[in-house]
Formats: C-alpha cells, sequence, structure tokens
C-alpha cells in the first residue's frame, strides 16, 4: 500500500477529461500504469520523480520508459545521473518510435544532462543578483528614494544605470550557455505501452503536456493515472533556458528632463523594463509589489 | 550571514503597517530593538513556529537581556520560563504580561489553560482523524470511478447498496470515538469562571501594550511582543507610539503557508470550518454525509462537482459591472433579498467592540455607518441609509476586508449620486494601500471631505494652499497634488467642512515626500 504522504507534495491527479484535479494518492495502489506530465529541464523535478518512483515502482518488475530514446533501447543509469542510486529493480527503456540510434540519443542524452546542472547554476545566480536588486529598492523605497507610481518605479539616474547593469551581466551570464533541444513531440505508442505492461508490473511513462494532448488515452485499455507535477521551482527552471520562466514585469523610471513652462512642469522619463521571477515577488515591499505588472 | 534576518530567513514575514500586507525581505529586523508577532491565536503550528523564531530572536541577542511581553498576561504581572505553558522558553528570557484586560494570573488559570491544551489536543486529532475519514471515502468512491462502476444524477451519486452503506458507518467508526471523548471533556469545564471578554475592548489594549514595549524597551536590550493580528489590522496606535519613542521595531507575520494552515487549524475549535454535503443513493435510501471543505479536493473532479455547501445561501458580492449599471441609470435605493458581502477599504477597519455588541441588534453603530459611506464613496456614490440588515460578519485579514450584512427579510440601502462624502485620511490612506497612487473624481461632483475643518479650513480659505493643506492628511512620507479646475468652499449641508466642486474633473495624486 503506498502512503499518500510518501509522494511529494507537488504532485496531483489529472482527470484528463474534465481537465480538473484532485490529491486521492491512495489510487495509486489500483494501477499499474502512471503517466506522469511534467515540464521539461528541471532538476528539482527530477529529484521529486525519483522519490516518485521510489514509492510506486516498489514491484520486481518496474520500468521508466524515457522520452528521447528509441523504443528498442534498454538505457544504463550513467545516462540518467540524476536517477543513478534507484534501486536496480527498475529498468529503463526508451519511450519514443524507434527511428534514432542508442550512439546518437545517447550523445543528445549527455549533452542535456551537462545543460541541466549549468542552467541550475545560471538559476541560482539569477536568483542571488534579483534578491540582491530587490532587497537593495526595498531599502531605497523605506528611505524615500524610490517612488512607486501607476506605470512603475521611480528611481534615480544612478539606480537606474545600476539595475541597467544587472540587466546587462544576466544576459552575459544567459548567452553562452546553448539552448536545451527541444523535447521529442512524438509520444509513446499505446501497442508499445501494453506491450510494456506485459512484460513489467508496473510502469512509469513522462510525457510533455503537448505528448498528453496528442495521445489517445482513452484507448488505453489498462486502468492508469496521469499525474501532474505543479511545483513553482520546476517550472522555473525549465523556462531558464529561454528565460520563460513565470516572471512579472518591474517597470523602472528615471528622470530625463523636466521643462517649466509657467507654473506647470513636464517631466518626461526613461524607462527601463526588468523581469522578475514571480517566485520572488514576495521579497518586494507591498508598496512596490503593488506596480508590478504580469 | 549571522544577522537576524538570514536566520530567520522563510520563517515569518514583515507586515508593512501602512498597506497591511507582508513581505519576505526580512533585512529591517537587523536594526529592530522590538519585534512584535502577530498570530492567530491557540494553533499548534503557530506555537512551533513562534518558540523557534523567540528562540533564535534570544540567541543572537548578544548585547543584554530578552524580555517576552504577552497578551493574556495581566500588566505589572512576571512569570517563570517553566510556569509558560505553551512552548519551551530559554530561562534567561524575561516574560512580562502586557494585556490590561488580563486578569492577575492565579492557579485556576494554570489549570483553565491546561483544559484548555487538552481540549485543543482533542481538537487536533478530530482533525487528523476527520482527514482520515474523507481520505477513505474518496479512496473507497475514487475506486468505483476509475472502475466505472459509479453513476451521477445531478446532486447525487448513485453507488451500489454495499458501497453506500460501507462509507455511511465509516464516520462513526473513524471519528466517533474522538467526538465522545472531546464531549466528556467539555462536561468538565462547568465549573469554570467564563472566560474574560478579551475580544472586546482592542483598541483600548493597544494603546496599554504599547506603554508596555516603550516602558520595557528601557531596560531589556531586545523584546519581543506577541499578539493576535487582529491588534495589528484594527489601527496603528502601537506602531505610531513607538515611532513617537524612535524605538526601532517590526513586525512579523508567520509565513504565508503557515498562515494558511493556522487560520484552517484555528477554525476547528471554534466549529467554523466550511464544510460540504455527499450525497448518494443506492437504489433504496438515500445517504448524506458531511465532510470539511478543506478535505474535498481529495474526491475525483467528478464526485466534486454533486457536493453541495451546507449553508444554502451564498452572500451577494457587488461587482464592477453592478456598479457601472447603478451609475448609468442613476439608481438611488437598492434592495437585496440575500446576505450583502462588502469588500472594505481596510483603513475603516471596524472596531471589534462594536461587533460585539450589536450583533444581536437591529441597528448599527456609527463605526458601520461609516464602514458604508467609504465602502460607496470609492465606488462613486454617496451613502444614505441602511435599513433590513440585522446581523453583521466582519472578516478581517492579509488577504482582504470584508463585512457581510444579513438579513431576516431584505436589505435596503439608498445612495445618492450628487456628491461624494469621505474623510481625507481615509482617501488617502486607501490610496497608498492600493498602490493606486490616483484617484479620479468626475465632473460636476462635488467632494466633502469631513475632517477638513476648524483652523485648518479657516486658514485653508484665506491662503488657498489645497496642495499643503490636504498634505497634511496624507500617510507618513507622502504628499498629496490636487488637479483640475477646483472650487473651494467650506460647507456641505451647512456642516463647516472642505467641500471641492469641479467642471472637468478632479483628481487626488499621491506621491512620496521628498525631505529637503
Amino acid at each position: 500500500m503506498i502512503s499518500p504522504t510518501s509522494i511529494p507534495s507537488n504532485f496531483r491527479i489529472l482527470d484528463p477529461v474534465t481537465n480538473e484535479i484532485y490529491t486521492d494518492m491512495s489510487l495509486l495502489s489500483e494501477v499499474s500504469l502512471v503517466i506522469l506530465v511534467e515540464t521539461p529541464y528541471s532538476l528539482t523535478l527530477k529529484a521529486d520523480q525519483s522519490q516518485f518512483f521510489r514509492q510506486f515502482l516498489d514491484k520486481k518488475r518496474s520500468c521508466v520508459l524515457i522520452n528521447g530514446f528509441s523504443q528498442d533501447h534498454e538505457i544504463s543509469r550513467q545516462h540518467l545521473p540524476y536517477w543513478s542510486d534507484l534501486p536496480a529493480n527498475i529498468t529503463f527503456r526508451g519511450a519514443n518510435p524507434a527511428n534514432t540510434s542508442m550512439q546518437e540519443c545517447a550523445a543528445t542524452a549527455t549533452r542535456i544532462n551537462a545543460l541541466l546542472f549549468k542552467y541550475a547554476d545560471f538559476g541560482r545566480e539569477l536568483d542571488k543578483r534579483h534578491r540582491e536588486m530587490i532587497l537593495r529598492l526595498n531599502d531605497l523605497y523605506l528611505r524615500g528614494e524610490v517612488n512607486p507610481c501607476s506605470h512603475g518605479i521611480i528611481v534615480s539616474r544612478e539606480e537606474m544605470a545600476k539595475i541597467a547593469t544587472l540587466g546587462s551581466e544576466i544576459q552575459a551570464l544567459h548567452k553562452p550557455l546553448p539552448l536545451f533541444p527541444p523535447p521529442p513531440t512524438s509520444y509513446t505508442s499505446l501497442p508499445h505501452l501494453h506491450n510494456m505492461l506485459k512484460k513489467y508490473e508496473k510502469v512509469c511513462v513522462i510525457w510533455t503536456v503537448d505528448q498528453l494532448r496528442r495521445s489517445s488515452l482513452e484507448q488505453l485499455k489498462v486502468p492508469h493515472l496521469v499525474l501532474l507535477s505543479e511545483e513553482e521551482n520546476s517550472l522555473y527552471e525549465s523556462g531558464l533556458s529561454d528565460l520563460s520562466y513565470p516572471s512579472s514585469k518591474l517597470i523602472v523610471l528615471a528622470e530625463e528632463s523636466a521643462i517649466k513652462r509657467g507654473t506647470e512642469t513636464t517631466t518626461t522619463y526613461d524607462t527601463l523594463t526588468v523581469l522578475v521571477s514571480k517566485r520572488l515577488e514576495q521579497l518586494f515591499h507591498p508598496a512596490l509589489r503593488g506596480v508590478l505588472k504580469t | 550571514m549571522n544577522s537576524l534576518s538570514s536566520h530567520l530567513s522563510g520563517k515569518c514575514r514583515i507586515f508593512d503597517p501602512l498597506t497591511r500586507q507582508c513581505y519576505e525581505d526580512l533585512s529591517p529586523l537587523d536594526t529592530s530593538q522590538v519585534i512584535l508577532y502577530g498570530e492567530v491565536h491557540e494553533t499548534e503550528v503557530l506555537a512551533k513556529a513562534q518558540e523557534e523564531i523567540l528562540d533564535i530572536v534570544h540567541r543572537t541577542n548578544s548585547t543584554g537581556t530578552t524580555c517576552l511581553l504577552l497578551e493574556g498576561l495581566a500588566i505589572g504581572q512576571s512569570m517563570k520560563a517553566e510556569d509558560f505553558l505553551r512552548y519551551s522558553v530559554d530561562k534567561s528570557v524575561v516574560i512580562l504580561g502586557a494585556d490590561c484586560r488580563a486578569e492577575p494570573w492565579k492557579e485556576i488559570h494554570k489549570k483553565i489553560y491546561l483544559w484548555n491544551k487538552q481540549r485543543h489536543d482533542l481538537i487536533k486529532l478530530k482533525r487528523q482523524k476527520s482527514l482520515e475519514h474523507v481520505q477513505k471515502v474518496a479512496s473507497i468512491l475514487n475506486k468505483e470511478l476509475i472502475h466505472k462502476v459509479i453513476q451521477f444524477t445531478k446532486e447525487e451519486l448513485v453507488v451500489r447498496q454495499a458501497i453506500a452503506e460501507e462509507i455511511f458507518g465509516l464516520e462513526e467508526k473513524i471519528i466517533g470515538p474522538v467526538t465522545c471523548l472531546l464531549k466528556k471533556h467539555e462536561d468538565k469545564a462547568e465549573n469554570f469562571p467564563t472566560s474574560d471578554e478579551r475580544s472586546a475592548q482592542l483598541e483600548k489594549s493597544n494603546v496599554h501594550f504599547a506603554e508596555q514595549v516603550v516602558e520595557a524597551s528601557k531596560k531589556y536590550s531586545r523584546i519581543f511582543g506577541v499578539m493576535g493580528q487582529a491588534h495589528f489590522f484594527l489601527n496603528n496606535s502601537i506602531l505610531a507610539r513607538l515611532r513617537s519613542e524612535k524605538i526601532k521595531f517590526s513586525v512579523i507575520f508567520p509565513t504565508t503557508k503557515q498562515q494558511e494552515l493556522a487560520e484552517h487549524e484555528g477554525n476547528w475549535p471554534l466549529n467554523e470550518y466550511d464544510r460540504v454535503k455527499l450525497r448518494m443513493l443506492d437504489g433504496v435510501a438515500l445517504t448524506t454525509i458531511v465532510i470539511p471543505k478543506e478535505f474535498s479536493h481529495l474526491l475525483h473532479p467528478a464526485i466534486r462537482k454533486t457536493l453541495s455547501g451546507v449553508s444554502s445561501v451564498k452572500p451577494l458580492e457587488l461587482d464592477d459591472a453592478f456598479f457601472k449599471e447603478i451609475h448609468q441609470r442613476k439608481i438611488s435605493v437598492l434592495e437585496f433579498t440575500q446576505p450583502l458581502k462588502l469588500k472594505m477599504p481596510p483603513f475603516r477597519a471596524v472596531n471589534l467592540d462594536a461587533f460585539a455588541d450589536n450583533n444581536q441588534r437591529d441597528q448599527f453603530n456609527s463605526e458601520i455607518l461609516l464602514t458604508l459611506r467609504d465602502y460607496f464613496f470609492f465606488k462613486g456614490l454617496r451613502f444614505i441609509d441602511i435599513k433590513g440588515a440585522s446581523k453583521v460578519e466582519r472578516c478581517s485579514n492579509e488577504k482582504e476586508h470584508t463585512l457581510t450584512l444579513h438579513s431576516e427579510e431584505s436589505i435596503t440601502v439608498q445612495l445618492a449620486h450628487d456628491f461624494l462624502i469621505t474623510e481625507a485620511q481615509v482617501l488617502f490612506d486607501e490610496l497608498a494601500h492600493r498602490g493606486q497612487p490616483e484617484i479620479r473624481i468626475p465632473a460636476d461632483k462635488k467632494v466633502a471631505l469631513l475632517d477638513v475643518k476648524g483652523d485648518q479650513l479657516t486658514k485653508l480659505m484665506s491662503d488657498c494652499q489645497l496642495d499643503h493643506c490636504l498634505s497634511a492628511f496624507a500617510p507618513k512620507g507622502y504628499s498629496i497634488k490636487t488637479t483640475g479646475h477646483i472650487n473651494i468652499s467650506p460647507s456641505a449641508d451647512n456642516i463647516p467642512v472642505l467641500v471641492l466642486s469641479n467642471k472637468n474633473g478632479l483628481a487626488f495624486t499621491l506621491t512620496h515626500k521628498v525631505e529637503p
């Protein structure tokens, strides 16, 4: 019997018919097939998945089907360093239709693994720099040197230059990192899944949301569950490679010129847009948080 | 990284008194002598969190003695660490009372405390058992659904008789024993004196608490004061007093997750948690079970759709489309046959004492009328009168402040479109809170600001420095700029207050004051 509390709490069960979610993990003991839906390229998620496999694939003959490898490949643990310590009863096999050589798949996997770790480092650095910027802005706000307005925040030209420098430093950190290859679009064929279920007592397959949408799950003849991972960290990490992580826009304004005509003064401003990770939003002083735009 | 903020990172949030919201940058703690903790009372999740925070606050205080100031303990009373039963406190921490409403601590209070603690333990057990119950029910029904042996009507599940019977007996089996223990325990409380009226006199207690903090700050290098969050939502009197003494302080709140857990946990002792009904038809009979709403996410979405709320009438919330119509059609009398839920400007947070006294009465006290006046001001309407409301429910937390008006029959609200009435202070505080620095008043609509009167009004009428005059009502650090062609006159319906009229539209803008 799987204890619901031993499953990482960010997993939810998706009802593919209504697209709604629920949390009754006791159902895992009823099914032999679980489809894990992920946003790829997150190390945090790999760690959660590892914990999930330990709980769910507790039988002698279990299998995880891996995206990016052809379905006739059995994959050694060296290609999956983040899962290398999983018990030996779990076999890793390819999930996609057979049209690529093992060598090619392995080379791609090695490239992806190296990038995963590099992007995790980049994410930590990005977080650190944004955090420093937010704390500085909060401090300046409390000293009356940052003014929130309906467009964004008004800062001194000096501060704006500092923020612009931060932006170029982040660009410079990001630029040398190559992009992840696009995730496979072909999904595991249902006959392959049925074959695997004859061979193994429990099977997990990892799909992207796109693969889930294009699959014909209603044709699956066995009870199965679709699990979603909705963790902020994994969404953030997944979006690092193309800087599409969930973020808010902070518009920074600095006075460019002020022209006085009679009693009226017309002020023009330079503007700069900074993207700040959504998960850091709560770090902003509420008065500054109020001007963030999504 | 040995600062207090780094040690407490991820364990609490800073409460900003102006916006009534929290943020996670804890750096203000590093310069604070006084740390005030806003808690949800009597929740275990917060007692544990508080114990850890106090321990860190004390251990990082290398320059002198730490003082723990408590709500619930009478002013002038001290307590030994071993007598403080809620959680463990280092012996060197000085524990002092700061609550003008509390009676002196006697042996009977210890008995009541222990009785209460046991009651809370039982309630906690009941909540756990209730979760276990819903997990079991969900597991049975979800499995039936997966194997397609369940059907639906509009409001019921059609299940096999054996399943309905199995589920029917579960509640008694799982929760029954603890309910019985709880009942026996409640019976033992008969001879205890009734609890003091602590929820009343909140305002008075804030004043006294602030004085105790000021006194303690002269003796102790670090002060950790614990109060219910309602004290901070009520008004800024504690903070204003500390500022006037130039005492460095911060107010901290639990983390978002802790807050959520505490609010759920805190509703159980009061028996005020939301419940939903699950109805099952087994071909012979209809079985209904009631479960806590907070656990309903365990049920499959298709099953969840058949759930119905236990309270049948949902309060009506007035949205923008509603007010658009009111303005277009110039409607001035509204009649509501269901409860009315109004999102309040937090700066018109109503005095809790008033609710304690008036909940059962047919009349509203002036605080509530002022609250309604300001609510309708921000909707561009002048509130005149309300009739028929018999009970008021107030909910105030960091997410929202609401007032729900209930009625035996119907509620009638009378409004006017001619001019708007509020107080300058409420208007500007609300703008600061919303992070919306500007409010526009439509052309030809007069605005009366009731708190601009007396000497200020006389001075304004003589030198016409409107922005300067209004800036005195702005929150600290802000000034006010008015734009538009404004006529200033000193009365509204013969009351000597400031009235602004305008031909082409008027705007108030809140700007940060730049100190010379």
